[in-house]
This record gives structure tokens, C-alpha cells and sequence, in this order.
């Protein structure tokens, strides 16, 4: 285990569905929940999390890579003891996930997704980041520091005296960034790092996150992410994730040169719809199809159509989306990349 | 370099405090609310001082024991009962406070403990409890006629209510265990709602358990406070040492050993129920994802 960060074995994370209507108590009351739980006891089970095996090696910066919905914020919570698995177990950092949670904690670094994760309103953006400072045992000096450090990596020195919520959406996801920045432990668990951000910005984290991070301090990182693109530029391997399984997992290269050989159509459009993507998956010479939605209000991306026969699938493709009432904005031959390698794997694409 | 995380002693009070402060800070964002509480606490009194105006004769045979006075009586009522509420309702408080900020997770995964979380979240409302006391106690005494006996003994007093304190404290980690056990998380728990309802009626705040019905000092006997509020009345406004709880009259002791004996028992039987059964709470919430809003 000497060069493993991570091994997990056939961890499996199940939940039950559950559908608890508000009710003139409201969702919460005691009564109503307790009355409903003896109903729930039954109730449908989804598995989050699919007898996964992974192995992430010391200061490795490891990926997985998935659609929403995959199971990847919920793999990243078991191995970080935020949630009990219900099968397998895991080795991090050399301790049992289940039997040492305690030293699992002491070992890793949780940066969780949403811009209003357990701040104050009432305090400052350097107030709260002090806060957590004091959780974590940092020293006064050290803490002082280490916050003046985050505040300027991620941009926020000029706003460190306002309180969150006269931040933006993407300054609070920096102030998100900023606490987990904080301190420097053996592995760092991060869930979807740079959403929300603007381009610059989420380009400046990834290097921080290579360069300082991974590089200068050897911190062994696993984050989660649903951009394809950050996953190939940042990570050195990358797991893809699907219902909750690993599909597959190596270097990007090597996943994108175990492609089948053949070309991929890319082709950018307005009203893209499930409809669609059917009618292009039903013409003959299209392998695969994978959508990716890029504005949701003119449902308007990018299709990746997997072919063996490009030229007669263009013409089939763009009567399809032409029958279907959609626009074509560009059309390429475009190289392969990892959404390909999700496409090829599961039939569909990371955005639907 | 990185290195595992640790809180050695000076560390883990450096969390407590931040606790505290993150907690003043947030009572004195709204300052009205300050004025406000003040002002309710003065009318509060002033309710009282009227009610026992009109009520005094009737209940005065029942005062003896405790000195006679009902202004007096009332405001020691008012303000031990707002301490055991503290320790009753902290660790739910606490506990809601984190998971709808979302700030449980965080909590849980930083290296303080649960005890020093507990006592982080606690500490600030004993702060902003005490500061209520006094002004209860300032206007209570310096308004509305509130006194103490000559005899008065304030340090017995005071383990009388910090060993009902730890009681209620037990209890209250039960309570807060309820928000995982039976997802109490709008504000309201089985465990604090029936003792809630107890006090209210049975334990004596208000008015002398003797002028009830005897099934229901029998409820009132089932909590801590009814015991604490009884010996620290005895304690501090004088009076004389007759029976004045059913217990009292099958106990072969003096009242105040019968209390303490009491409340010794109920913070025994207390605090290690409670404590695992919010260790356990807190398991299950892991084991089905409800330690945050979203999974």
C-alpha cells in the first residue's frame, strides 16, 4: 500500500427512494416523519454507488469523470467518512474507512460543491474563512497566512471584508475554493472545483491545483468533475463514472487511443431535443450518439456523432435535425476525446 | 509538505472560542431584536407582578415553603427555567443550526470532536441565556419588589442547577438525536415538545405544585426541573421544610437530600443515554445520507 493513496474495494452506496409529501405539518414535522418512516421501510432502494474498485496513487491528481447523477459526489463522501458505504470498504491514506474513520478525517480535505456551504451570513468572507482556520487547529499566524494566500489565488483580497451574500454566485464558489485552500493534508477530496466559475478564473484554479498543490506540496487529489475538457487537461488518470459504476479507467491518452477506430462528426445546433438523438442513432451508418447542452433556454450544444461512414451519415444527420425543426450553426470532423470515450461506453453523452 | 490533521489542548479552546464569537456576532447583527427581548422580558414581569396581585391570597398557604413572596417566586421560576431550557435545547439547536447552513459536513469532517462541538454551539446560548437572567434579575429585583431570604444559600443553589443542568443536558442530547431517529428537523422534537409540555403544567414555574390535582405532581415528578426549581426556591427565599412534591412524602428524607438525590440519579441515567444515542444519530444520518440537505 506504500505508493496507494485510495484503494477502495467493491464499495457500494445504496438509497432508498423516498417521496414525502409536505402536508399541512410541512416536510419536516416530527410527526409526519415518523409516521411516514414505519410506511418507508419498504421503499424502492437506488444504488448511488456500484461495487466500485479504485486505486489513486500518492500524489496522483485522479478524475472522475461522469454525467450529473453519476455517483460521484456520493463516492467522494464514503471515502471521506461522510457517509457509510453498504458494502466494500476502502483504504485511505493507509487507515480503514470503517474501522479508523477517525484518522481517514485527520488525513484528507473536503472541498463540497454549492456556493453556500456552511457560511455565515452574518460574517465577513475573512471572518468565516478564520473560522474554519480554528476548526482545522491552525495557528493564529499560520491561519493568517494561509487565508491572506487563498484570498489572493482565488481573487477575492479586494472582497475579503463583505459579507457572502453580496458576492456573486461564482465569488462564493471562490470563497468555497478559499477554505479548502486552507490547509494541506495528505489527499484532497474535490467535488466539481471549478462550476460556477468564468473561464479565466476556473483556468487559474486548475493550475493552482496542479502546480502548487499537487506538484509542490505532493498532495494526492480526487475531484470530481462533468467538464470533460478539465478532466483531460488536468488529471494524469481519470476513472468514468455511469450509474454509479466505473466504466472505465486510465490516462486520458490512453482511454482516447482505446477508441474503436472511426470518425466523429461534430456538429453544432439549435433545438436539440431526446427526439433527435433518437433519429440520429437510428441512421444506418452512425455508430454512437452523444449530446452535449450548452443553453438551456434555445437548447442549443453539440452533437457527436460516432461514424464509420462520414459521408453518407452528414447528409442523414442534417435532414434529421432539419425534419426536427433544430438549426445547424457548424459542422467538423472533430478529434476524439474523452466525451467520446463516455459515448462509445454508455451510448450517450456527459450533458443528458 | 502536508501533514495529517490535529488539535492539541490551546487548538481545540481556539475552537470553542470561535464558536462563541461566531455566535455573538450573529446575536448582535440585528440590534433591534436586542431592544426587543429586553422590552418583552420587562412585560413579562410586569404580567406576573399584576397575576400575583390578584392571585396572592389564594396561593400564599401554598408559598410557604418557599418564603411566601410570588413575585420572588416567579422570577426564580422564570429564570432557573430559562437556564435548564438552555441545556435542554442546546445541542438541537446546535445541531439544526449546522445542517440547514450546511455546515454539518464541514463540522464532521474538521478534527474537533463531538463533545467540543457541542460545546462550542452551547456555550453561546449560556452567554446570551445568562445575559437574560440578569436582566431578569435586575428588573425582577430593582422593579418589581423580587428578593432573596437573609438564609439564602447561593452556592448549594448553584449545584442544585448545574446538576439539573447535566441532566437536562442528557435530555437534550436525546432530543437532538430525534432529528435523525424520526427526521425532527422543523424546529420542534417528541423528546423536547412532551417535556416541554410537562414543565409548562407540572414543574412548577409559575405556580406551586401543591395547588394541583396529585396524578398531575405525579407528572411533574418525571422531570428534572421540577426537583431543581423546588430545592433552589427552599434555598434561596427561606421558608420551611415541608413536603411539597409526592416524592417527598415517600423518600424517608429532608426534601432538599431527596432533590439532590434525584437529580443525581437523572443525570446519571441521562447523559450516557443521551450521548450515545446522538453518537448514533449521527451514524445513521451517515448510513442514509442526511447529514446535509443534499446527498
Amino acid at each position: 500500500m506504500g505508493d496507494v493513496a485510495i484503494k477502495t474495494f467493491g464499495l457500494t452506496k445504496r438509497f432508498r427512494k423516498e417521496k414525502i409529501p409536505a402536508g399541512v405539518l410541512g416536510r419536516s414535522h416530527w410527526l409526519l416523519s415518523l409516521t411516514l418512516k414505519l410506511k418507508l421501510r419498504k421503499a424502492e432502494e437506488f444504488t448511488a454507488v456500484d461495487h466500485v474498485n479504485l486505486e489513486v496513487r500518492r500524489g496522483e491528481l485522479f478524475g472522475l469523470l461522469g454525467p450529473n447523477g453519476a455517483g460521484k459526489t456520493t463516492l467522494i463522501k464514503c471515502l471521506s467518512t461522510l457517509l457509510i458505504p453498504d458494502e466494500g470498504t476502502a483504504i485511505i491514506n493507509g487507515y480503514d474507512l470503517l474501522e479508523e474513520p477517525e484518522k481517514v478525517k485527520r488525513s484528507i480535505n473536503f472541498l463540497g460543491s454549492g456556493q453556500w456551504v456552511g457560511f455565515d451570513w452574518a460574517l465577513t468572507v475573512r471572518e468565516n474563512l478564520e473560522f474554519f482556520a480554528n476548526l482545522y487547529g491552525l495557528s493564529p499566524k499560520t491561519a493568517k497566512e494561509r487565508i491572506a494566500e487563498a484570498l489572493n489565488i482565488v481573487g477575492l483580497k479586494d472582497r475579503a471584508d463583505e459579507k457572502p451574500h453580496r458576492l456573486s454566485a461564482g465569488m462564493r464558489q471562490k470563497m468555497l475554493l478559499a477554505k479548502g485552500f486552507l490547509i494541506r493534508t495528505p489527499i484532497f477530496f474535490m467535488d466539481e472545483p471549478t462550476i460556477g466559475l468564468d473561464p479565466v478564473s476556473a483556468r487559474e484554479i486548475r493550475r493552482y491545483i496542479k502546480e502548487k498543490l499537487r506538484d509542490e506540496m505532493g498532495e494526492t487529489i480526487l475531484l470530481t468533475t462533468h467538464y470533460m475538457q478539465e478532466a483531460q487537461q488536468l488529471c494524469d488518470r481519470v476513472a468514468i463514472m455511469d450509474r454509479g459504476k466505473i466504466v472505465a479507467c486510465g490516462t486520458p491518452e490512453d482511454l482516447i487511443r482505446g477508441l474503436k477506430r472511426k470518425e466523429i462528426l461534430e456538429v453544432e445546433a439549435v433545438n436539440i431535443g431526446p427526439e433527435l438523438l433518437d433519429e440520429v442513432r437510428r441512421i444506418d451508418s452512425v455508430e454512437n450518439v452523444g449530446s452535449r447542452i450548452e443553453d438551456e433556454v434555445m437548447a442549443s450544444g453539440v452533437i457527436r456523432v460516432h461514424t464509420y461512414d462520414v459521408e453518407s451519415a452528414l447528409p442523414n444527420v442534417l435532414q434529421a435535425i432539419d425534419r426536427r425543426g433544430g438549426k445547424v450553426l457548424h459542422v467538423s470532423i472533430s478529434e476524439p476525446n474523452l466525451e467520446d470515450v463516455f459515448i462509445e461506453l454508455t451510448g450517450r453523452g456527459l450533458g443528458e | 509538505m502536508t501533514e495529517e490533521l490535529s488539535l492539541d489542548r490551546k487548538a481545540t479552546l481556539r475552537a470553542i472560542w470561535i464558536f462563541v464569537k461566531r455566535d455573538l456576532k450573529i446575536w448582535t447583527y440585528f440590534k433591534a431584536n436586542f431592544i426587543i427581548n429586553i422590552v418583552d422580558m420587562f412585560w413579562e414581569l410586569a404580567l406576573y407582578t399584576i397575576i400575583a396581585l390578584v392571585a396572592e391570597e389564594s396561593v400564599r398557604r401554598s408559598l410557604t415553603p418557599y418564603g411566601g413572596d410570588y413575585v420572588s417566586y416567579i422570577v426564580l421560576g422564570i429564570v432557573f427555567n430559562m437556564i435548564l431550557g438552555t441545556s435542554l435545547s442546546a445541542a438541537y439547536s446546535g445541531t439544526m443550526s449546522a445542517f440547514w447552513s450546511g455546515r454539518l459536513e464541514l463540522l464532521m469532517l474538521s478534527p474537533i470532536s463531538t463533545p467540543v462541538f457541542i460545546l462550542g454551539t452551547s456555550i453561546g446560548n449560556y452567554i446570551r441565556t445568562f445575559l437574560n437572567v440578569a436582566v431578569y434579575l435586575i428588573f425582577g429585583v430593582f422593579i418589581f419588589g423580587a428578593k432573596t431570604s437573609a438564609t439564602a444559600n447561593y452556592w448549594l443553589a448553584l449545584l442544585y442547577i448545574v446538576v439539573a443542568a447535566a441532566a437536562c443536558t442528557g435530555l437534550g442530547l436525546m432530543a437532538a438525536s430525534m432529528i435523525y431517529f424520526v427526521d425532527a428537523r422543523g424546529g420542534q422534537d417528541p423528546i423536547r415538545w412532551i417535556l416541554n409540555v410537562i414543565v409548562g403544567l407540572a414543574a412548577g414555574v409559575y405556580y406551586p405544585l401543591s395547588i394541583l390535582p396529585e396524578w398531575v405532581q405525579w407528572l411533574g415528578s418525571l422531570i428534572p426541573h421540577t426537583y431543581a426549581l423546588d430545592a433552589c426556591r427552599r434555598l434561596l427565599l427561606g421558608g420551611t421544610a415541608t413536603a411539597t412534591l409526592p416524592i417527598h412524602k415517600i423518600l424517608p428524607f429532608n426534601p432538599l437530600t431527596t432533590n439532590l438525590l434525584v437529580l443525581l440519579l437523572f443525570a446519571v441515567m441521562t447523559l450516557p443515554i443521551g450521548w450515545r444515542m446522538y453518537n448514533r444519530a449521527l451514524k445513521m444520518a451517515k448510513k442514509y445520507g442526511r447529514l446535509s440537505r443534499w446527498v
